[in-house]
């Protein structure tokens, strides 16, 4: 069970604005290193949107999520590629990379240029799907450990497909620093999420390694 | 060491595990089987000098990715089929390979680094085939999905069809069992599709006529043979009667095997009718019901042609002396009615077998079947002589008429139609000519009308 965060823990994780600039352009960076490495691997330009940066209660998130996919494809599953860094004497996270389930399929078999109706995802595309994951997550992770100058140990993607609310009901933290930035393939309408899962401790150090980085 | 020597050897995956200068540390049994070279050879060696050099670019960056950042890296099958030079039994192409490599130190910058690979040739053979029964499947289901919609399209177009069509259709099987009717059906049997289903067909027929279409249906025939039968049936909610006609052809199966009838059920009635009475008036005078000259002259000429030399028969012209003063003197009704009782007179006294027509006015014609002698004929020409003599009550009397009759006979005195005619026509007038003489000479001329006509008074 997780349990549910008293207000001054949220207090003590809240965010003031120049955090929240701060916090907002190391993502832009990031995933815009992210971005580049995919577009070059698709061939294919990529959009991304500015990125919004939430925190969120862990409870939130599912509900969040749910809402974010509901409105365009109702109750469908999410396809999730996670890999967990840790960084010397500072921070440790889940970083996520979510698509819808559909979206994710197409994205892999463009890549593969097969017309397979298969429905659901196979293991050869789950694997291809898991490789997208770790370029991006590494695309942004080594951007952000290079910002921090701090290196970040990863762990190999593992690739998961669920509802939302079965994605994120277990407990990896109380909070979560949520990212939203929109990957849009110029072809296809397919909208991606990177998602950075952090405990309180966690967030607090990483919100002071990105206002040292941008403190003038 | 992470990895004992023994530990990695038996994983059946390959293990090659670099220092942070990207030396090889390890080299397990795997990789020795699939690379062809031994674990000795290559220790100490570069990825390239121990692979030679053709391992993928992308291989090289992973790594140096993992021992500079610490970042692991995942090269799929897809994207990187067959990164490094391994084999499998000793065959030219590369083995299919799914790579990991994952840094292994809590102290980034100064990282070893461990790559994995496993074998996915068999995945991917299995996948290929997957990928190719889907391909299949959605092309069958897609020929099945173009069926359906012609069959959906023609089913309702069927549907519209027997909907609108102005005749009953329906379908049995091969006993007769009714298992579609359309509702022009219903309409004419004044049955529900509940009640008419499961019956036999010809059960709808009226009684008078359910052994007819019984026989129809029942009686040997070809198979491809259609059934037409016309029979009165009864509508079960309104109780008309009425005629109706049903033709059936048989259908069959794709496999040519009969499966039942589809038939027409048509309201014949108004036509029927019509074509019954005009067939009744053209056979039969409709005020006395005796054959007309044309059916009389038919089964004449059909007597002639079945008779054989030894076979005689009689030609009889019968014509009621002063008839037309009846009609002048009672009016026509009672002309009728003399008419009509000279009729059944003729019918009663004559056999069966005899035919007896009316030829128009006050002429009777008959022909008889068969007779021994002369003598014969002449007892019967004075049978109908002395029937038709008798008084005929015509309502406001009775009136007395005698009547002339002309014989011909078979083959004696002609041998076909006309002739035999001819002659019995001028005996009948030598007869009417001789009945004249006959009265002229014994009654007062002035009484000749008076001597056929016995007033009586009407009780």
């Amino acid at each position: 069970m997780t349990p549910i965060p008293s207000p001054l823990e949220i207090d003590a994780v809240a965010l003031t604005e120049f955090q929240l600039d701060a916090l907002t352009e190391t993502f832009n960076m990031s995933l815009g290193e992210a971005a580049a490495t995919f577009s070059q691997i698709v061939s294919e330009e990529i959009k991304l949107s500015v990125p919004t940066v939430e925190l969120l209660c862990q409870k939130d998130l599912a509900e969040r999520m749910t809402a974010v996919h509901g409105k365009n494809h109702g109750q469908e599953r999410l396809c999730s590629i996670t890999q967990h860094f840790t960084t010397k004497e500072s921070f440790s996270t889940d970083t996520m990379l979510v698509f819808s389930e559909s979206g994710s399929l197409e994205i892999i078999r463009r890549m593969l240029g097969g017309t397979s109706n298969i429905e659901t995802i196979t293991e050869l595309e789950q694997d291809a799907l898991a490789e997208i994951g770790n370029i991006i997550i590494n695309g942004c992770m080594s951007t952000i450990s290079n910002l921090f100058k701090k290196p970040a140990l990863g762990t190999l993607p593992s690739v998961s497909t669920n509802t939302a609310d079965a994605l994120f009901s277990r407990s990896l933290s109380d909070h979560v620093l949520l990212v939203k930035i929109g990957m849009h393939l110029a072809s296809q309408n397919i909208d991606g999420y990177v998602l950075f899962l952090m405990d309180v401790d966690s967030i607090r150090h990483f919100v002071n390694e990105v206002e040292q980085v941008f403190r003038v | 060491m992470i990895f004992t020597p023994h530990l990695a050897d038996s994983i059946s995956c390959g293990l090659i595990l670099l220092d942070d200068q990207g030396s090889v540390l390890l080299w397990n049994q795997w990789m020795v089987r699939h690379s062809g070279r031994s674990a000795e050879e290559v220790m100490g060696a570069s990825l390239d000098e121990a692979c030679g050099s053709r391992v993928e670019q992308r291989i090289h960056m992973a790594v140096r990715e993992a021992l500079d950042f610490g970042m692991p890296a995942l090269l799929s099958h897809v994207l990187h089929p067959s990164p490094l030079p391994l084999f499998s039994h000793g065959k030219p192409e590369r083995i299919k390979q799914s790579v990991t490599i994952t840094p292994l130190s809590k102290n980034p910058g100064n990282c070893r680094c461990l790559i994995q690979i496993n074998d996915v040739t068999s995945i991917v053979a299995r996948e290929k085939l997957l990928r190719e029964q889907t391909r299949q499947l959605s092309a069958e289901i897609v020929k099945l999905t173009e069926v359906q919609d012609q069959l959906r399209r023609n089913e309702s177009r069927f549907r519209e069809l027997t909907r609108q069509v102005p005749v009953g259709i329906f379908e049995t099987d091969m006993e007769g069992r009714i298992v579609f009717g359309n509702e022009r059906c219903q309409s004419i049997t004044g049955l529900s599709q509940e009640e008419y289903e499961g019956q036999l067909w010809y059960s709808i027929a009226a009684i008078e006529d359910r052994n007819q279409v019984t026989d129809s249906w029942k009686k040997p025939r070809n198979p491809d043979e259609r059934i037409q039968v016309e029979f009165r049936c009864i509508n079960k909610s309104s109780m008309r009667k009425f005629w109706v006609s049903t033709d059936s052809m048989p259908v069959r199966n794709e496999a040519g095997v009969l499966t039942g009838f589809i038939g027409t059920l048509t309201d014949i009635h108004d036509a029927k009718e019509t074509a019954l009475r005009n067939a009744q008036q053209a056979t039969f005078d409709t005020l006395t019901g005796l054959y007309n000259r044309t059916p009389f002259n038919e089964r004449l000429a059909s007597s002639l042609a079945n008779a054989g030399q030894s076979y005689q028969f009689a030609l009889m012209f019968i014509d009621l002396d002063d008839f037309k003063q009846i009609n002048d003197r009672y009016g026509h009704e009672s002309g009728d009615t003399v008419l009509k009782t000279t009729a059944r007179r003729l019918r009663q006294t004559l056999r069966a077998d005899d035919t007896v027509a009316r030829f128009g006015g006050d002429e009777f014609v008959v022909m008889l079947a068969e007779f021994r002698s002369d003598q014969d004929l002449a007892m019967i020409v004075s049978k109908i002589e002395r029937a038709i003599s008798q008084p005929i009550n015509i309502g406001v009397c009775h009136v007395h008429l005698n009547c002339s009759i002309g014989t011909a006979v078979y083959p004696r005195d002609g041998c076909d139609v006309t002739s035999l005619m001819r002659h019995s026509d001028r005996c009948m007038y030598d007869t009417k000519r001789a009945h004249r003489d006959n009265d002229e000479n014994q009654i007062p001329h002035h009484h000749q009308s008076d001597r056929k006509v016995i007033r009586q008074a009407v009780s």
